[in-house]
């Protein structure tokens, strides 16, 4: 060996001596800060529930007996109680069934659609199928205004729903692309860059498009919303003392059968409190506000369409047959004291609604209208409240069901 | 391949690893700079690289035929064969589609509308940097600076070297060469120095990111905004760019010192400049002393009195070197105009009583006019269109808008103004601090995991470098 090759070779390794004592460390803390914020700061990058949800799927594949499996947006996380559907099939079929609530917030159909792939290959992986799988077709998450909605999520969400062998798999496809994601999900605690820029950019444009209607606000509407404050911290504390195990209601966990925190769970006093922040939500200023934001975000009186995610669910449906024999499509009820379709809301949800009927041939379960439904079952213009309107979905949702139950073994 | 992905980072680890265990005498490191330089290069589009090998080998043929001929109109001649050949090449793929648009323009304008078309091209990437370069080195060698190589493989490993391929800094192939030919060894401190500017200028890229928003938000919107906001997008361009194109100068630069190779900085604190012709000293330093040696030189200079129309000329064609809109024919004309005025106000008895005013409140007043200078002709660079940049410039010299602000404008301003003092502290650090950051390197490593976990926690590895489109 040359003396000027032995050179070049320590000169290498003291590049690399150097590169490591900058890039390690600061590898190690994007690592901790990642950890960090997304453990601490609740669930703001919605990445815990993908995770937690993601990390149960063996355990729903291996759970033994009847089972249920529904899969949606958060409208059905909040909305859907598992213990309390089990409990009125019970009664009402006389049949043990076990039920998931797999609803995670944002799922518009791409994101649904890894989801659903991946646990088909989780059931696959493990020989099993379930008996039931109810996967919600949310209405104002397949519009043209929702598909553009907070674009820097994309990369975490997808990241944090994908199996390693999908992550794998972009690399013959797109390295640039695997790169990041592999960056996203072992690095960083699926907590992207996009999403750190793109959220506070969102918050400051909130921020200043909230400056001037807060600037509005009389005395009694900032008590409000003080109060509701308080409140919310309360039953925080209330939630930490009394379930300890399940205390981030967010998070998947097999004691809830991955449902939130249900008013039977709580004491009195805590029952209370969550009622009265339901109610005070419910303020007609709040309800407005909100029905304001859904109407930007997702066109949620309209309903323009989008063709591609359409065309996702409709893959999202493929996959789920391949676990279940039995998949039905859901509809939540919606809000109607809030949110009324306009003309070419009702007949672009009409189109749809056809579209997947002849397109999988499935039953469509549609409570948007149902009668048993008011403004009271909801704490905002579209998520049915924890202290009314879940359990009543949840008990609907089980006696139509029932039926079904009643064929299996 | 961008710099600031994790893919350039696997590729380069790879690249490294070969570099100094397998490939270490010249000959195989050359051939091999070659070959790693083209997976670069075709990462970006595969279709373009018979185009740089093209437009290598033409100059390599070109310099030997200069240098083996005596006859002056001989070497005249193989001399235009490279520019036409370099200059051919950026025409066809970056100005084709602005010449037909600007003549159907102008005859609509007289009354003659004509449909010409457009021409199915993608501008190469790269492209203006390395055909400069390319040429660089035959007119080195017709003027007698610089020998012609015999041997291609180190001649088209400095045309093609990837960490400055395409963004520069433009190299002359009589810096480069001589240490391709040989490569030098690496030092400790180039190591260390290399290590400060590429963290550095990945710390300054991230910066330029999050200034995007604010430039956007003017630049981008369909209504007139605010004073306030105006003010904001204007100097949040300001700092994007040079963060953008300064950042990614120090990273080549950087890589380029861990295998040994010296490239000039391309950047000295540009903002701190004291007049235009000053400012140009300190902005991108390789194109501008490019245009001076082998444009402004060749146009005469400042001889026989020509000195400010050689200066327009320079700079008007540096604005269009950039790119194929009259926004940046309006920019470089801007320039041109700007440091002519200051090469008239130098000659009067004005101008040389400013000069000698030693207050340092005046160095204020003239950085400050300078820099208000400089941020008008980003207005132009940085416009759609003509009728934008107007309409931006009236915005921005009409405080008594009745427009309201949005709520935090002045907050967001402050951050701006701070960002880009930042950036400029970085690269006075960069520049004047050299010696001291290697000798006292360990003491500096706590800033540079501070810069990196800055870069790695938010930088997003989408955003592609400006200087790029160019």
């Amino acid at each position: 060996m040359s003396s000027s090759t032995s050179s070049s070779r320590r000169m290498a390794f003291y590049t690399m001596l150097i590169a490591a004592v900058t890039l390690l460390p600061a590898m190690g803390l994007v690592n901790w800060l990642t950890r960090s914020a997304e453990a601490g700061a609740g669930d703001i990058f919605g990445i815990q529930r993908i995770r937690s949800v993601t990390e149960s799927l063996d355990y729903m594949a291996a759970t033994e007996g009847n089972t249920l499996l529904f899969i949606g947006s958060s409208l059905v996380k909040d909305g859907f109680s598992p213990r309390i559907f089990d409990a009125t099939v019970q009664s009402v079929a006389h049949k043990e069934v076990t039920s998931f609530n797999v609803g995670m917030g944002n799922m518009k159909p791409s994101y649904l659609k890894l989801l659903v792939q991946r646990i088909a290959d989780t059931y696959a992986a493990q020989g099993r199928r379930a008996d039931v799988v109810l996967l919600e077709f949310n209405p104002f998450l397949v519009t043209q205004a929702r598909e553009q909605f907070r674009p820097f999520m994309t990369e975490q969400v997808q990241a944090m729903l994908m199996s390693p062998q999908q992550v794998g798999a972009t690399f013959w496809q797109d390295p640039e692309r695997f790169a990041r994601l592999v960056s996203i999900k072992y690095l960083r605690h699926g907590v992207s860059a996009e999403a750190i820029t793109g959220g506070l950019r969102f918050l400051v444009g909130q921020a200043q498009a909230q400056a001037p209607l807060m600037a509005q606000l009389t005395e009694d509407q900032l008590n409000h919303l003080q109060q509701l404050a308080e409140f919310r911290s309360r039953l925080n504390q209330y939630i930490r003392e009394e379930q300890p195990v399940t205390g981030k209601s967010h998070v998947w966990n097999p004691v809830t059968q991955g449902g939130l925190i249900d008013m039977m769970d709580l004491s009195p006093q805590a029952q209370e409190v969550a009622a009265e922040i339901s109610r005070q939500m419910r303020h007609p200023k709040a309800m407005a506000m909100d029905l304001q934001s859904r109407i930007q975000c997702c066109d949620i009186e309209n309903l323009t369409v989008n063709d591609k995610l359409i065309s996702e669910f409709l893959d999202t449906v493929d996959s789920a047959r391949r676990f279940s024999d039995r998949v039905e499509i859901v509809l939540l009820p919606r809000n109607r004291q809030w949110v009324q379709l306009s003309p070419s809301g009702q007949a672009h949800l009409q189109a749809v609604l056809q579209r997947l009927q002849q397109h999988t041939g499935l039953t469509i379960r549609n409570y948007q209208e149902h009668g048993a439904f008011d403004g009271s079952d909801f704490y905002d213009v579209s998520h049915l409240s924890m202290d009314k309107g879940r359990p009543l979905f949840s008990s609907v949702l089980a006696r139509d069901l029932a039926a079904t139950f009643e064929t299996l073994e | 391949m961008l710099f600031n992905t994790p893919l350039f980072l696997g590729f380069f680890v790879l690249f490294f690893l070969l570099y100094c265990f397998v490939f270490t005498q010249p000959r195989g490191r050359a051939l091999f700079l070659v070959v790693a330089s083209l997976v670069f290069y075709a990462g970006w589009d595969y279709r373009f690289v018979p185009l740089l090998v093209f437009s290598g080998v033409v100059d390599f043929f070109v310099a030997q035929q200069i240098e083996g001929h005596t006859e002056q109109r001989a070497r005249k001649r193989w001399l235009l064969v490279s520019i036409a050949t370099n200059l051919g090449i950026l025409g066809i793929f970056k100005y084709s589609n602005f010449m037909i648009d600007s003549v159907q323009d102008t005859l609509s304008f007289f009354g003659m509308p004509v449909s010409l078309g457009t021409l199915e091209v993608v501008l190469p990437v790269g492209i203006s940097f390395y055909t400069f370069q390319s040429m660089s080195y035959t007119i080195d060698v017709y003027r007698g600076e610089t020998r012609a190589r015999r041997n291609f493989v180190p001649f088209f490993a400095t045309l093609s070297f990837f960490p400055q391929l395409v963004a520069g800094p433009i190299l002359r192939a009589k810096q480069i060469l001589p240490q391709i030919e040989r490569f030098p060894q690496v030092t400790p401190d180039d190591v260390k120095f290399g290590f400060v500017l590429i963290t550095m200028g990945l710390f300054k890229k991230t910066i330029a990111d999050l200034l995007a928003a604010p430039a956007q938000t003017l630049f981008n919107s369909d209504a007139p905004l605010s004073w306030l906001e105006t003010v904001t997008g204007v100097l949040a361009f300001a700092g994007q760019i040079y963060g953008d194109f300064s950042g990614y100068s120090d990273i080549a630069i950087g890589i380029a010192l861990l295998l040994g190779i010296q490239i000039p900085l391309n950047f000295n604190t540009p903002y701190f400049a004291l007049s235009p012709v000053d400012f140009w000293k300190r902005w991108h330093i390789s194109l501008s002393s490019w245009l001076r040696d082998y444009l402004y030189i060749a146009l005469g200079g400042n001889r026989n009195g020509r000195q400010i129309r050689n200066v327009f000329i320079t700079m008007l064609l540096g604005g269009l070197w950039h790119g194929a809109a009259w926004t940046f024919v309006w920019w470089g004309a801007y320039h041109g105009t700007i440091i002519s005025l200051t090469h008239l106000l130098r000659r009067t008895r004005l101008g040389q009583w400013l000069a000698g005013i030693e207050l340092s409140a005046f160095r204020w007043l003239q950085w400050l006019f300078t820099f208000y200078l400089v941020c008008i002709g980003w207005v132009f660079f940085r416009a759609e269109s003509m009728g934008d940049a107007f309409a931006i410039l009236g915005a921005l010299h009409n405080p008594a808008s009745t427009i309201e602000a949005q709520p935090y404008a002045g907050g967001v301003l402050a951050m701006v103004a701070l960002v880009i003092l930042l950036i400029h502290c970085i690269d006075y650090g960069i520049v004047h601090r050299r010696e001291l950051i290697t000798r006292r390197y360990p003491r500096f490593v706590p800033l540079l995991i501070l810069g990196l976990t800055f870069t790695i926690l938010i930088g997003e590895p989408g955003y592609e470098f400006i200087y790029f489109q160019f």
